[in-house]
């Protein structure tokens, strides 16, 4: 292997060679920061040009893209509580609260700097360790992978420990909506409403796109706040938090890094999962857990860190054994496969010199992203000064073109805008939106391993059970899951017991004061969206019919324990409901919501660009509420607004926008 | 009043030239749009990029702008093609046997009638795989070892209502074949399955296996005669077995586009399809390569879809 380390190394020093570097991370940064356009698509759309370099270049700036794209998702769920990419749902929970507490600096130079952590030690397995971790990686097969997910969806349990049930029931609620589309074991149609393009499901990004951002935007429209929030900027940010990150949080950060790794080179499992579950592990050993969700450090580095060690670890069975960790991997793949490259163990010695660019390139692109998300994080936190409504409307034209572009689908709009709503109102009466996009990203992976173990199980006398036992790494994962739902009782008792050593009266610190009417709503909204489903279980047979079933009957059973729970509770308040929440300008929330839709409505007749251009405008006007004359600012926030994206989409990434009748 | 009617009247007769008179030009005189029915960077994408690359050797005042349409196996994007402009400027990309199974067994938006094929591009044929340290050395052991012990062999597909499906219905048919059969969600998945030991064989696409070559045993390949890529593995015929099944890549226009405009895309194609840097591109990214007309693909698929209504229709 030493023999290829020179030329790998001149390879790099060559000044295409960074310049590729540098423009894949400054391309994906953005990319990735865009909710909507995610690492997959990025590196998809850039193959064609690597059709044109030599196989190394190519590789080179398709790695470049993926890790700049995976840490870009962090800046926009930070700064906007919005995702970018799906591995950055995690992020929100803590830096989006920083944000608002006017540390938005050190939110993004927390991620910025745990991204690239994560991403060296992730390569740095790769390096050393591809050969035997590859072999581990391909003993996850069915049984192992449903484990592993319902351990990542058993973290609902740690993450809303305030409110089980909510957290139960939106995760279950997720995960029957991920059921519409085509039934994994029959391919026959489900829940499609006899309509027909529902058979293509609802996609996971633009149920996100809805669940965060465009819900994100209804608060915020609705908030009386006129900028998105306060922005104290930190003297001497970068050390400040360098010096944190490295102190205090090493051992969250390594940890991370570690299980992104490994849950990267999984063929079956992802960012998604491994920021969410290293999220969860940092919160389950740290001393004080409730502090996570308040805006601190450790909550943004585990989850940056362990998304952007995938990177790494997707590569391991991908050059070893031709098998991708990732979506991404997968299309990196395909580019290498084109270029005619073998790959196999073989790759480090027969193609060693490309092999060895390419891994040392991840070292390089990984450093080299502190100072080019430096330049961006000061351009980003501009945006902290753009007044709130402005920043709101242009997220909304963001989120339907990034909806579209997904699959070039005007169905996908229509889902992010209902899904919008939805969230909007499931924030309000308190349901999580964060277990519901969990549970549409862990709900398919579920039923399919599970349809896998009932198949396998025909070879193991027809029992399922036999299955499991038969594999250690499921057996693990088995006690793994069991304890980690079982931690919010452990963690109640602890608390209990260091109260009564303290002298104090135990304090019930699970419970949350809630007034009975959100109750009482959620319980109603369940049990709405499971008589929906309910009109159309009897089309369907089998497989696909029992785990629906089953996922109906248990958010029924949670809707009415809600609705009886809200009414318990009334009777016991008799009369004073005290509320401490913001207030809310429903008249503005509905504007938006109105413009929105109307907006998607003109979209197929008008066209993408004529109907932006008076969305943009038309609601900047009647939204304006700083006291100047709105329309010069209106004028601009269009003129900006449709040229960004016709630059973005139409010239770089050549990804078209929606035609319509009258104008394409 | 009047000024403005003549205001409109010219707008409309503006408007009238502009969509009627390029109309009359010959074919091509503007971007074509590709339609790929799966997503960006997958196989599909990547055969129709190189052919692209000839495209613009061979015509290059017209580009090709690709249009990503995934979703439901490919029945998104197929019925997209179907019912996009009769103009002759969509193309589409096309999977047999998926398109045929799933105007049968779905309410799909599209019947095989509903286009005119330009050519098929690749016969990508299925083989029978186990893994390098297998037991199994050739296709008749694993079919042997089926029988001697039903249910304990277990087999990965990529599917349902997918071509390999459809091979191993055949299997049934005509051995019986009694084994555990696991449905994997891609070839990716059913690869690694494979590796790890969760399964003991699989069918697989000879272009989907060749990425693990070092890792695989092809034992045989279902097709009529041997794959220049591996010409060492016998057929199944020359086993003894009488089954063939592949995977085919076309390229359709929706039915019903001007026949000069439908003449020239055959020609092109043509053109591409038998030169020679073409094939070795395809060849370096493990494509197997092979020319069908038009006509005598839509023949061939004709009679597919008949055996696919045998097998799948009656569920």
């Amino acid at each position: 292997m030493n023999e290829f380390f020179i030329p790998a190394l001149t390879n790099l020093c060559d000044p295409v060679s960074i310049l590729l570097m540098v423009g894949g991370l400054a391309g994906g940064i953005v990319i990735g920061a865009l909710p909507g356009l995610t690492a997959t698509m990025g590196v998809a759309l850039m193959v064609p040009v690597t059709f044109a370099m030599d196989a190394t270049s190519g590789l080179v700036m398709l790695g470049a893209i993926y890790v700049g794209a995976i840490y870009g998702g962090s800046n926009s769920a930070c700064l906007i509580c919005t995702p970018g990419t799906p591995s950055s749902v995690a992020t929100t929970f803590d830096g989006w609260p920083m944000c608002q507490a006017g540390r938005a600096d050190r939110a993004l130079i927390t991620s910025l700097l745990s991204s690239s952590f994560g991403g060296f030690i992730g390569t740095a397995f790769l390096l050393f360790l591809a050969a035997p971790l590859a072999r581990f990686a391909i003993k996850f097969g069915g049984p192992e992978n449903f484990w592993l997910c319902l351990f990542g969806l058993s973290s609902i349990a740690v993450m809303s420990s305030g409110n089980i049930i909510k957290g139960l029931v939106s995760g279950g609620l997720g995960m029957l909506v991920a059921t519409i589309g085509l039934d994994p074991h029959g391919a026959t149609p489900r829940f499609t409403f006899d309509y027909y393009p529902l058979i293509q499901g609802v996609e996971v990004i633009p149920a996100m796109i809805g669940l965060f951002s465009i819900s994100q935007v209804l608060y915020l429209i609705g908030s009386y706040k006129p900028f998105l929030a306060q922005y104290n900027p930190t003297l001497g940010v970068f050390g400040v938090v360098a010096r944190e990150l490295f102190g205090k949080c090493k051992t969250v950060l390594l940890r991370s890094s570690i299980i992104g790794t490994l849950v990267g080179m999984l063929p079956g499992a992802g960012g998604e999962i491994a920021s969410i579950i290293a999220y969860n592990e940092s919160k389950r050993w740290d001393k004080r857990p409730d502090r996570y969700g308040t805006g601190i450090v450790e909550g943004v580095a585990s989850s940056e860190s362990a998304n952007n060690a995938v990177i790494g670890g997707s590569f391991i069975p991908m050059l070893t054994l031709g098998i991708p960790g990732s979506a991404v991997a997968a299309v990196i793949l395909g580019a290498l496969l084109a270029k005619g490259i073998q790959p196999g163990f073989k790759v480090f010695t027969v193609t060693g010199e490309l092999a060895y660019t390419f891994i040392f390139s991840q070292f390089v692109v990984n450093l080299l992203m502190i100072p080019v998300g430096l330049l961006l994080v000061k351009v980003l936190v501009r945006l902290l000064r753009v007044r709130l409504t402005f920043v709101a409307i242009g997220i909304v034209l963001l989120s339907v073109i990034g909806a579209y572009a997904i699959r070039n689908s005007m169905l996908d709009v229509w889902i992010a805008l209902i899904f919008g709503i939805l969230g909007y109102f499931c924030n309000r009466v308190k349901l999580d939106t964060g277990a519901m996009a969990l549970g549409i990203i862990l709900g398919p992976m579920i039923e399919e391993n599970f349809g896998k173990c009932v198949s396998l199980s025909k070879a193991s006398r027809d029992s399922v059970i036999q299955v499991f036992l038969d594999s250690p790494i499921t057996l693990i994962l088995i006690c793994l899951t069991l304890l980690s739902l079982c931690t919010p009782f452990i963690m109640h008792l602890w608390h209990q017991r260091a109260a009564a050593e303290a002298g104090l009266s135990a304090q019930p610190v699970l419970t949350v004061p809630e007034d009975w009417l959100k109750d009482v709503m959620s319980g109603f909204f369940v049990l709405l969206i499971s008589v929906v489903f309910f009109t159309q279980i009897f089309e369907l047979e089998d497989v696909g019919r029992s785990y629906a079933l089953l996922l109906l009957a248990f958010i029924t059973l949670m809707g009415l324990y809600l609705c009886f729970q809200g009414v318990l509770k009334r009777r016991r308040l008799a009369g004073g409901v005290s509320s401490d929440e913001e207030p809310v300008n429903m008249r503005r929330v509905a504007v938006i919501v109105v413009a929105s839709v109307a907006y998607a409505a003109f979209i197929p007749i008008l066209g993408f660009y004529p109907s932006s251009s008076f969305f943009l405008c038309l609601s900047a006007i009647i939204l304006n509420n700083s006291g100047g004359s709105p329309y010069v600012a209106a004028c601009l926030l269009t003129l900006i607004m449709c040229l960004a994206v016709w630059l973005v989409f139409a010239m770089l990434l050549g990804v078209p926008t929606p035609e319509g009748i009258l104008f394409q | 009043m009047r000024q403005r009617f003549f205001t409109m009247f010219a707008i409309t007769a503006a408007l009238f030239v502009a969509v009627v008179l390029p109309a009359q030009a010959a074919y091509p005189e503007k971007p074509v749009n590709m339609i790929i029915a799966f997503t960006a960077g997958g196989s599909s994408d990547v055969q129709a990029r190189i052919m692209e690359k000839y495209w613009n050797k061979y015509i290059p005042q017209q580009k090709w702008v690709f249009v990503y349409k995934p979703g439901a196996g490919g029945a998104i994007g197929f019925g997209e093609i179907a019912m996009s402009k009769k103009d002759g400027y969509t193309i589409g990309g096309i999977n047999i046997p998926h398109i045929i199974i799933q105007a049968v067994t779905q309410k799909a938006q599209f019947k095989l009638g509903d286009f005119d094929y330009i050519c098929q591009v690749v016969n990508d044929p299925q083989c029978v795989v186990v893994r390098k340290d297998s037991k199994f050395k050739s296709a008749r052991e694993v079919f042997d070892y089926s029988k001697a012990n039903p249910g304990k062999l277990k087999i990965g597909l990529v599917g349902p209502n997918s071509g390999h499906h459809m091979m191993y219905l055949d299997l049934k048919k005509q051995l019986g074949f009694p084994v555990t059969e696991v449905f994997y969600k891609g070839t990716a998945d059913q690869n690694a399955a494979l590796l790890g030991g969760e399964i003991d064989a699989m069918l697989g696409n000879l272009n989907d296996v060749m990425r693990s070559l070092e890792e695989m045993n092809i034992l045989a390949l279902a097709a009529e005669k041997r794959n220049d890529f591996l010409p060492n593995v016998p057929t199944l015929k020359e086993e003894g077995y009488d089954i063939f099944s592949n995977i085919r890549r076309a390229f359709v226009v929706p039915k019903g586009i001007p026949a000069d405009a439908l003449a020239f895309l055959r020609e092109t194609f043509k053109k591409i399809c038998l030169d020679p840097d073409y094939l070795k591109d395809m060849k370096q990214a493990g494509q197997p390569a092979e020319y069908l007309d038009g006509v005598a693909l839509f023949k061939h698929m004709q009679s597919l879809d008949a055996d696919i209504k045998a097998a799948f229709g009656k569920k």
